[in-house]
């Protein structure tokens, strides 16, 4: 079996930012955890099937800007832009680490989650991602979404 | 707006984490996808947006949900009280794309296509294929322990 300490990994000097750039964080190199999460808070959460999130170090973490926060439960808040939404944070009162979400890292981060959580309320259809078709984002596209079905 | 391939669903609810936003979507066609693109990333805090796409007539929202216009066409809202990243809409309004995660949870969701390919991350093959059980009090207790 898997120790949990073995889930750690050392990552790269990073920043991240929500959408607009109002609220951003630099993270220090060193070890961090990636882990998914299927439970149906952060599926609220973050408006999607799970939360991917990255475990870091309180100490290693640096703010800029004012996160607003949510207790979304008894023992921890969520933190968000209060000015475009981004989903940017999970946060354990009672624990020495904060989790940021996948999405607000840079794109080349090199994120790899190595164990999932709550996955008594994983989406089936998260298990099929390979077999949907997919296609790159032209801009033909963009045009016939902004004037059709906004997807 | 041509809809004519698009399935029907039932009547459905969808809200974020507080409660503060609620939306009531009556019965229609709608579509499902998701979308990898850096903007939905940011947006969702996520490796991707999974919505359902409707006409917005056929939403009623009680409350006031914070809208960013994310680019010239289009805006995103999401809940000022809790951040629960709600829905992409066109500044046109006529359609929206409410996201997955707020919808019920009895929702049939099936995504029949995907965009942003671009931007794909890279990882999601390979979480497909992570060991898994379902959260139980000696997890959380192992989890409190040993970090």
């Amino acid at each position: 079996m898997t120790h949990i300490h073995d889930l750690w990994r050392d990552t790269p000097d990073t920043h991240g930012s929500c959408q607009c750039g109002a609220t951003r964080y630099h993270i220090t190199a060193g070890p961090t955890k990636a882990t998914l999460c299927h439970y149906r808070m952060c599926q609220r959460a973050t408006g999607s099937p799970y939360a991917a999130l990255l475990e870091v170090p309180r100490k290693r973490i640096t703010w800029h800007g004012s996160p607003a926060r949510y207790a979304s439960s008894n023992r921890a808040d969520r933190g968000f832009c209060p000015t475009c939404g981004t989903p940017l944070f999970y946060d354990f009162h009672d624990r020495d680490v904060i989790e940021v979400t996948v999405g607000s890292l840079p794109a080349g981060f090199p994120y790899e989650p190595r164990v999932q959580y709550g996955i008594e309320s994983r989406d089936h259809w998260t298990t099929n991602l390979r077999d949907i078709p997919g296609f790159e984002t032209l801009e033909t596209s963009v045009q016939s979404n902004q004037s059709n079905d906004g997807a | 707006m041509d809809m004519t391939d698009w399935p029907a669903m039932e009547a459905t609810t969808a809200s974020c984490q507080c409660g503060a936003i609620r939306m009531d979507i009556t019965a229609g066609p709608h579509r499902t996808g998701l979308c990898h693109c850096r903007m939905c990333q940011r947006a969702t805090g996520g490796p991707f947006f999974a919505f359902v796409t409707m006409p917005s007539a056929r939403v009623t929202t009680t409350g006031t949900p914070a809208i960013f216009h994310s680019s010239e066409g289009a805006e995103r809202g999401f809940c000022g009280a809790c951040g629960s990243p709600l829905f992409f809409r066109p500044r046109t309004r006529e359609a929206i794309a409410i996201a997955f995660g707020t919808l019920h949870k009895d929702f049939p969701f099936a995504p029949i296509r995907a965009i942003g390919g671009e931007s794909r991350c890279a990882w999601l093959d390979a979480a497909l294929d992570i060991d898994a059980g379902p959260t139980t009090k000696a997890d959380v207790k192992s989890l409190q322990a040993s970090e």
